[in-house]
């Protein structure tokens, strides 16, 4: 611990982490742009970095941009990233109400809160997960991917059908390229010397996120944005604080329970949590809807505290939370790390780096978030159609830099066609994703379990191990919910049970 | 709901289709190796579930699509104004960046992103023809320099 403490507490680590901090907020207060996309982009430019500090202007744009959304969300009704959804619907009415910088300041106390919190939850609860999880072996690890994949699907998408077809998209992806055992034999390669390297994750991640969501935003006619109010944020008094304490400490549980869903991400804990404390607060200082403190404070500690979350199973499991953990997977195999049990248990330091880089994130987006508001008018009217083709060119220089490799910025630009008919169409990229991600996982370890069984009594080797028995037990429990032929026969018993 | 129409027929039929082929394709990989090694093994699992997903979009497809016509035949739809699934404007998008991502290899960055910037954002018309080429120009010189002598990356 006390390594990982002096790994980050240098100063060009703290000044990287700032910079991303503040990048995160720059980012996510504009609408159109989003974290993912950012994060994706910074994982190829990150490449020749040491992965501390690769780590730390990751995670910094990833603790700044669920926060800097709740900006835009505030001041004109636009949330800069979907996390902020929420909190816009009572900040934009505080808005109206000349309370602008009040809303401002509660959201960033509350989204320093809330992230801390996440983190701290993160502390406590990896090490024994990580412990348990050194159980797995092949068996285990196939099914984690598969439950990962499945879970996936039917959370982050709308028709668990459509997120498994996005999932075994992903994995198809992931397939490309000479075979890892027979090494001359390539897969869907057709001869070709640029495909037997495979479809690396980067630009593949780039096109899926970023190109994506660019060729979304230039399809649709601009939206002008009113004027906006300039504001500075105010810090909220200490019993304000003290007052909303239950609330920040409720949310951010709900945050950090919801994070660690794969798939699942800031978007539904900020709304979860905005739907609680509708229920749960009886006297409100104000309407919901019309000005609350409480509809700011629960949302905004939630989506932070959902990095917190996410990280858990991305780094006791190798399955993330949502994209940007996955990204964050991505940037620890670019440095020759797997995440999973073995992380922990081999390399304690690097699990305590990230912690302790989470908590300065946390700091800066303290400092900055009041700052930045000062600024924030001039930044969150930048138009799409000015940003997005500049951003093009940065996903192509992304693409480009870590292997030198036009092959890649080909590639970039069809998976970003891709992920721009897959939103068309109502597919899950995030499954698709995930699916790009495990693919390798999934493909080493069912032929490693199956080696060992050597193709004999395959489901009792499965069956046989109760980790493994559990995991089918819970991907079967999670598709046989979308039957509904299956859902009605529970609920009749639930009627007779309840009768 | 977006575009109430046969989406699902058409990407189920789409993918049913994919499916089948990568199908065939890794047949031929399961006579590598024993089969339970085989580098086909994975690709023919995942080909048969997605054909088996697409066949069940096909079949939600089918049924709203009924649902649909009984609503039409009753009386009962409300007249949903059916927008264009694509626009002529996306196609050239996609175009321009594709034209800019081979001419990338051929004339390097620099001139290429000027060119592309410039072309692009005259398209759909961000701003003045002034700060379009302000931008043009400014904004690759910029990252040029940024990637090149601070991040010390090699660029196109």
């Amino acid at each position: 611990m006390l390594e990982a403490l002096s790994q980050v507490l240098t100063i060009k680590t703290i000044l990287i982490t700032a910079i991303g901090v503040m990048g995160g907020i720059i980012v996510g207060s504009i609408p159109g742009l989003t974290v993912t996309m950012a994060a994706a982009i910074l994982i190829s430019f990150t490449y020749g970095w040491h992965l501390v500090e690769a780590l730390a202007l990751i995670l910094g744009v990833y603790a700044g941009g669920f926060y800097g959304g709740s900006q835009s969300a505030i001041l004109i009704n636009i949330p800069g990233a979907p996390s902020a959804i929420a909190t816009g619907i009572d900040g934009y009415p505080l808005a109206l109400k000349g309370e602008a910088g009040e809303a401002i300041g509660l959201a960033t106390i509350e989204s320093f809160f809330g992230g801390v919190i996440g983190i701290l939850i993160l502390a406590f609860v990896a090490p024994p997960i990580s412990k348990f999880a050194l159980q797995f072996r092949s068996h285990e690890y196939f099914l984690l991917g598969i439950f990962g994949l499945t879970m996936i699907s039917k959370l982050a998408s709308n028709s668990l059908v459509k997120g498994i077809i996005s999932a075994c998209f992903g994995i198809f992806i992931s397939l490309i390229g000479l075979d890892v055992v027979y090494g001359a034999c390539g897969r869907f390669t057709y001869g070709q010397t640029l495909l037997m390297g495979g479809i690396h994750f980067v630009p593949a991640l780039i096109g899926l996120f970023a190109i994506a969501e660019v060729l979304t935003q230039l399809e649709k006619t601009q939206l002008l944005s009113s004027a906006v109010p300039k504001t500075i944020g105010k810090i909220p008094k200490l019993a304000t604080i003290k007052k909303y304490l239950y609330i920040t400490i409720r949310s951010s549980f709900i945050g950090t329970f919801i994070g660690a869903l794969p798939g699942v991400g800031g978007t539904i804990s900020a709304l979860v949590a905005y739907d609680d404390v509708q229920r749960y607060v009886k006297k409100p200082s104000r309407p919901f809807g019309e000005g609350a403190y409480e509809g700011v404070v629960a949302p905004e500690s939630a989506n932070n505290a959902t990095i917190g979350g996410a990280l858990i199973p991305a780094l006791t499991l190798g399955i993330p939370g949502d994209a940007v953990t996955a990204l964050i997977i991505g940037a620890f195999l670019l440095h020759g790390l797997r995440p999973g049990p073995l992380l922990i248990d081999r390399n304690p330091e690097i699990f305590w780096v990230i912690v302790f880089i989470a908590l300065v994130s946390n700091i800066f987006l303290l400092i900055f978030g009041l700052l930045y508001s000062r600024i924030s008018v001039y930044v969150i009217t930048v138009k799409s159609a000015i940003l997005m083709p500049i951003i093009v060119l940065i996903c192509a220089i992304g693409s480009y830099v870590f292997e030198s490799n036009m092959f890649h910025v080909q590639a970039m630009l069809v998976l970003g066609i891709i992920g721009w008919l897959m939103r068309k169409f109502d597919f899950s990229i995030g499954a698709m994703v995930l699916g790009i991600i495990l693919g390798p996982i999934i493909d080493d370890n069912l032929r490693r379990a199956l080696l060992l069984s050597q193709g004999n009594n395959i489901f009792l080797s499965f069956l046989s191990k109760p980790i493994s028995f559990v995991l089918i037990v819970l991907i079967l429990a999670l598709v046989l919910s979308e039957i509904n032929l299956v859902r009605r026969f529970f609920e009749k018993i639930n009627i007779r049970i309840k009768s | 709901m977006k575009n109430i129409r046969n989406n699902d027929i058409v990407t189920g039929l789409v993918v049913l289709l994919i499916g089948i082929y990568i199908f065939i394709e890794s047949i031929r990989l399961l006579e590598v190796g024993e089969y339970y090694d085989s580098p086909g093994l994975l690709p023919v699992i995942i080909s048969s579930i997605i054909i088996l997903s697409s066949i069940v979009m096909l079949w939600n497809g089918i049924n709203k699509e009924k649902i649909k016509i009984n609503a039409n035949l009753t009386g009962s739809a409300n007249n949903i104004e059916k927008k264009p699934l694509f626009t002529h404007r996306i196609f050239v998008i996609i175009f321009i960046i594709a034209l800019y991502i081979i001419i990338l290899d051929y004339f390097g960055f620099l001139f290429s992103s000027i060119l592309f910037l410039f072309v692009l954002m005259y398209y759909l018309k961000s701003t003045t023809i002034l700060k379009i080429i302000i931008f043009s120009v400014i904004v690759p010189v910029l990252i040029q320099y940024v990637f090149k002598n601070i991040f010390n990356q090699i660029i196109p």
